[in-house]
């Protein structure tokens, strides 16, 4: 008898060995982070600032567990990196938990890191788990004078319904503003896409060209390394690889000029 | 290979098999009372749920297996809204009798599927993606489970309530979407990271 109830409490001590789950579609679990995109600009802005912008550039980690971690060792050894830019496809079937170990893994980073919406992260409920966990997918931050605009450019996800990318925030976001020497554009899908609005692509490409001050558009989304000057010979678009094939890109901005580099891992 | 699969398995046909392979299971019930279930359950967590209930046949003989059917629900401050149907199968295969009060089935593997319907869930458009752009179900998931069970006596616990039984159990379960997440990343994850319990209570009339 003794023996059986020790073997029911051991059991029982295995079987709890599990998280609890409702779902694998909720939107969040009474650990998951919030707003990590806001205390992350604001970790950004309190930290001490030189004449160089030096980030870096990450796309599509999605099932990418074991190469983000190597990329986030990657990323620490590298000097002087002000923050990380996560450009989308966070998670690959839009689950609260995907976002939740990659925001595991990222937060290794020794500087913070902000989080770009992707077309697999609007699957299920995920655009609701990323504006809690994360934020408004239409934001904008200002460092050292360069203003990154950062939004959501997934029109497929939206049936190319003539809202995705928002032209008029963006032309509101990108317009000449005090304190503000240079403009980013941040977005996953890029705009030479089959996968962004080809009704808003010239708009979003005038948007960019018109604006001297703007020194490039970054992106992620298509699976390879690129830039490209697909609407003027001024305007760099920079496109990520995934986590997943070991690459990701350096960029610089120094005295308005913006350098880059890809790092392989 | 990773869609083929999804299609095969999906929801509606494995619970046409399911409710197709019940009757040859219950083959020693007698006309259509093999459709009266054997007892209801109800569950915390397991992914099914906030809370779950539902009904629970036995399967096999000398009660060696369960099919339980459950409707659950998880409120909008545990990340809901969200309904979800299962329907789940385990197999007993060990059962440790502790005098005439108690039954211990210790491993007891199992798998089920859950459907959560709502217009996020719903099948991928054909009209907006292309073939193959997306491969799996948003409203469909398979899970793969292993339990642990005590069933304890009703007449001679719990006299007068007309149970003939009651057990605890704890369900631990994975799915296929967390399981290709672990396959591909088994160097730095541990399979226990996407490993998920829920605790149920089951009666039996």
């Amino acid at each position: 008898m003794k023996t059986h109830i020790y073997l029911l409490i051991l059991l029982l001590l295995l079987f709890a060995c599990g998280e609890v789950e409702f779902s694998p579609n909720q939107k969040f679990d009474s650990n998951t982070p919030t707003d990590l995109n806001k205390k992350n600009i604001e970790k950004l802005y309190s930290q001490e600032k030189d004449d160089t912008i030096r980030f870096v550039l990450t796309g599509d980690t999605q099932r990418a567990y074991s190469a983000c971690e190597d990329m986030v060792s990657v990323i620490n050894s590298i000097k002087g990196v002000d923050f990380a830019l996560l450009n989308g496809d966070i998670s690959d079937f839009g689950l609260y938990q995907e976002m939740e170990w990659i925001n595991d893994i990222y937060s290794d980073l020794n500087m913070p890191y902000i989080a770009v919406l992707g077309n697999h992260d609007i699957s299920a409920n995920g655009k609701s788990v990323f504006r809690r966990m994360y934020g408004n997918e239409n934001f904008s931050f200002i460092y050292d004078g360069v203003k990154f605009v950062c939004f959501d450019s997934n029109s497929r996800e939206y049936n190319y319904d003539g809202t995705i990318p928002n032209i008029s925030w963006l032309k509101a976001e990108m317009a000449a503003e005090a304190g503000v020497n240079n403009y980013i554009a941040v977005s996953h899908v890029p705009s030479f896409s089959d996968d962004f609005d080809s009704e808003l692509e010239k708009p979003y490409a005038s948007i960019l060209t018109e604006n001297s001050k703007c020194l490039g558009s970054l992106h992620a989304h298509i699976n390879q390394t690129e830039v490209l000057y697909p609407y003027n010979k001024t305007t760099p678009f920079i496109v990520a690889n995934t986590a997943a094939k070991r690459e990701f890109y350096l960029i610089e901005i120094v005295n308005g000029k913006l350098l880059h580099k890809v790092i392989k891992f | 290979m990773e869609s083929y699969y999804i299609k095969l398995l999906n929801f509606k046909v494995l619970t046409l098999l399911l409710l197709m392979a019940f009757p040859i299971l219950k083959a020693n019930s007698q006309g259509a009372r093999f459709l009266i279930p054997d007892g209801a359950v109800t569950q915390y967590g397991g992914s099914i749920g906030y809370g779950s209930v539902g009904i629970s046949y036995d399967l096999f003989k000398g009660e060696r297996g369960n099919l339980d059917f459950t409707f659950g629900y998880v409120p909008e401050s545990k990340g809901g809204p969200l309904r979800i149907l299962a329907g789940k199968f385990s197999y007993k295969p060990l059962r440790i009798k502790v005098k005439d009060i108690t039954a211990i089935y210790p491993v007891n593997p199992g798998t089920f599927v859950s459907y959560t319907p709502g217009e996020q869930f719903e099948k991928w458009s054909k009209t907006q993606y292309p073939k193959g752009y997306y491969w799996w179900s948003k409203s469909t998931r398979i899970h793969v489970s292993l339990s642990t069970e005590a069933k304890f006596n009703g007449e001679k616990l719990l006299p007068k309530t007309g149970l003939k039984a009651f057990s605890i159990y704890s369900e631990l379960n994975t799915n296929d979407l967390y399981g290709v997440s672990w396959f591909k990343n088994r160097d730095s994850m541990s399979f226990l990271e996407i490993v998920r319990v829920g605790y149920g209570v089951r009666v039996y009339f």
